[in-house]
């Protein structure tokens, strides 16, 4: 029982992570209609730009925090800019491959820049909350948490409450249509595209503060693995993909305990594929019901 | 005629090596309901695309109130208070009749209170959308969607609506509301651009038209005299 909620509370941290990616994948996704891979390269960038920050700044968790969200969204911005732009309407396995391409050219040059090796983060708030018949909850546990769901709510008001998140949804379901009615869809792309960059280099930073480690490729397994929880919960859907991130993190840290941590990547994606094998369109995916 | 509020200068549009449009010269005056004509894969819809900044236009120019708006994205046409009703309606099918409505007033978003009387104003033209108000775009009928995509044309508060092919898929009874609706817009104030397969239809709304044939403007009157006219009559009304 005790083991039961434990692993329940590790699984909702690191769910929240996959579930910032994930919403990350699900906005683009939306927008563009295109998955991109480069997410987990913004994911380790804000968290390198984290990195730099306590190390030669000032060792902060919310300024980390505001860090991650600028690099992601100013480096999401740019790879809107120069590269997803202009590749826009062709193949869509063209661009995916593009943005493979642009995530290898963004770790390679990480590693080249700051170095192959792991670097240690300092610790924030690692001090016991608090301990219930055997299961301790530490701060850190509970900021993230509350950060993520900050951020999801955040975002969650932004899509569905404002101008500017009217326009994203509209372009998301015909962008056409969508220029028709007055709105500018290059704009509109390019801001849902660096608030994705944003939402991914948070998860970057509360990635490295948990794990307490920074290194060039720690991007490349969490950005597969929530693309894999965005497709769990439904691409198309954001609040699926929230949902989805969050069963992934469960559903992995139970799965340790069962099996044993060398499996950790496995049993995640199997799940995943046996569960997809029923219900293709994800948990909230919408199914495509065309009107003739 | 310098009273054209629209007007193509020599307009050739090409899909790859396709020409879908072979210098088309046409206006549209000032408040009047003008039409096009043509068969399937005239090229019809694609005038209309040029129009506002759907397709590129590879030559010529077109203009609006006597601005080049060659090129020009879609958005800022659409702030020139143009509506386009576009083909196969578009409707937001995971939107309910209301936030459609609403996204068709996307620039006037913050006034609430001019939202809610243009809104008004709709409903009072197509009861059946107040009626439906909360129901999802796409769980309506066809002729439902289309009372809604002109709606939310409206919404905008246009000068010029372009129509394309308001009567497609939808049961004759509901085409003859719907052209009694496009008068009565166009008895508002408002220009009407009409694209229409059914020239029986157009000729009888419309009081000056052109004849798309493969891409070229082939004909151009008023409907009177097109009514009159053997070829038109042969071609278009099978009499």
């Amino acid at each position: 029982m005790t083991m039961i909620v434990q692993q329940l509370v590790n699984g909702i941290t690191q769910g929240g992570l996959y579930a910032l990616l994930a919403i990350s994948y699900s906005l683009v996704y939306g927008v563009m209609s295109l998955v991109n891979f480069s997410t987990g390269s913004i994911y380790m960038l804000g968290a390198v730009g984290a990195w730099l920050l306590c190390n030669y700044l000032i060792s902060d968790f919310l300024l980390s925090l505001v860090v991650g969200f600028a690099v992601g969204f100013a480096l999401a911005f740019i790879l809107e800019k120069i590269a997803f732009k202009s590749i826009r309407g062709i193949s869509r396995i063209s661009s995916l491959i593009c943005t493979i391409g642009f995530s290898q050219m963004l770790n390679e040059l990480t590693a080249l820049l700051f170095g192959k090796a792991t670097k240690g983060m300092p610790s924030f708030f690692s001090e016991k909350a608090f301990e219930v018949v055997g299961v301790t909850i530490s701060w850190l546990q509970l900021i993230l948490m509350l950060a993520v769901v900050v951020v999801l709510v955040t975002l969650q008001l932004f899509v569905y409450k404002t101008k500017m998140g009217l326009a994203v949804r509209t372009v998301a379901m015909d962008n056409t249509t969508a220029g028709l009615m007055g709105i500018n869809v290059d704009r509109t792309i390019s801001i849902a595209f660096s608030l994705a960059g944003a939402c991914a280099g948070i998860a970057g930073v509360a990635g490295c503060i948990y794990y307490r480690s920074v290194s060039a490729y720690m991007g490349w397994i969490p950005g597969i693995k929530s693309f894999s929880a965005a497709v769990f919960g439904g691409l198309s859907s954001m609040p699926g993909a929230i949902l989805g991130g969050y069963l992934m993190g469960i559903i992995e840290n139970f799965g340790v305990q069962i099996f044993s941590t060398g499996y950790r990547d496995v049993i995640s994606f199997v799940v995943m594929i046996i569960f997809l094998l029923f219900c293709p369109a994800g948990l909230l995916g919408r199914k495509k019901t065309t009107k003739v | 005629m310098n009273n054209a509020i629209i007007r193509f200068d020599h307009v050739t549009v090409t899909y790859g090596a396709i020409q879908a449009l072979q210098d088309v010269s046409l206006e549209v005056e000032k408040g009047m309901i003008v039409a096009l004509i043509g068969a399937n894969g005239a090229g019809k819809t694609t005038l209309l695309n040029a129009l506002t900044g759907v397709v590129p236009v590879k030559e010529g120019h077109i203009y609006l109130r006597d601005e080049d708006i060659t090129g020009m994205k879609s958005h800022l046409i659409s702030q020139r208070k143009v509506a386009h009703v576009p083909e196969g309606r578009r409707i937001f099918a995971e939107l309910s009749v209301e936030d459609n409505l609403r996204v068709g007033a996307y620039n006037l978003y913050k006034d609430k209170a001019r939202i809610k009387q243009l809104m008004e104003m709709n409903y009072e033209l197509f009861p059946i959308l107040a009626e439906r108000s909360k129901q999802l775009g796409g769980t309506l009928s066809g002729g439902e969607q289309q009372m809604l995509a002109i709606a939310r044309g409206l919404m905008s508060e246009p000068e010029i609506v372009l129509l394309d092919e308001p009567s497609l898929g939808i049961a004759p009874i509901i085409v003859e509301k719907i052209f009694e609706f496009i008068v009565k817009i166009n008895q508002m104030g408002k220009t009407i651009f009409l694209v229409e397969q059914n020239a029986n239809l157009a000729l009888e709304t419309a009081s000056y038209v052109y004849v798309l044939e493969t891409g070229r403007v082939t004909n151009h009157n008023t409907s009177e005299v097109l009514l009159k006219d053997d070829s038109i009559r042969k071609a278009y009304l099978g009499l």
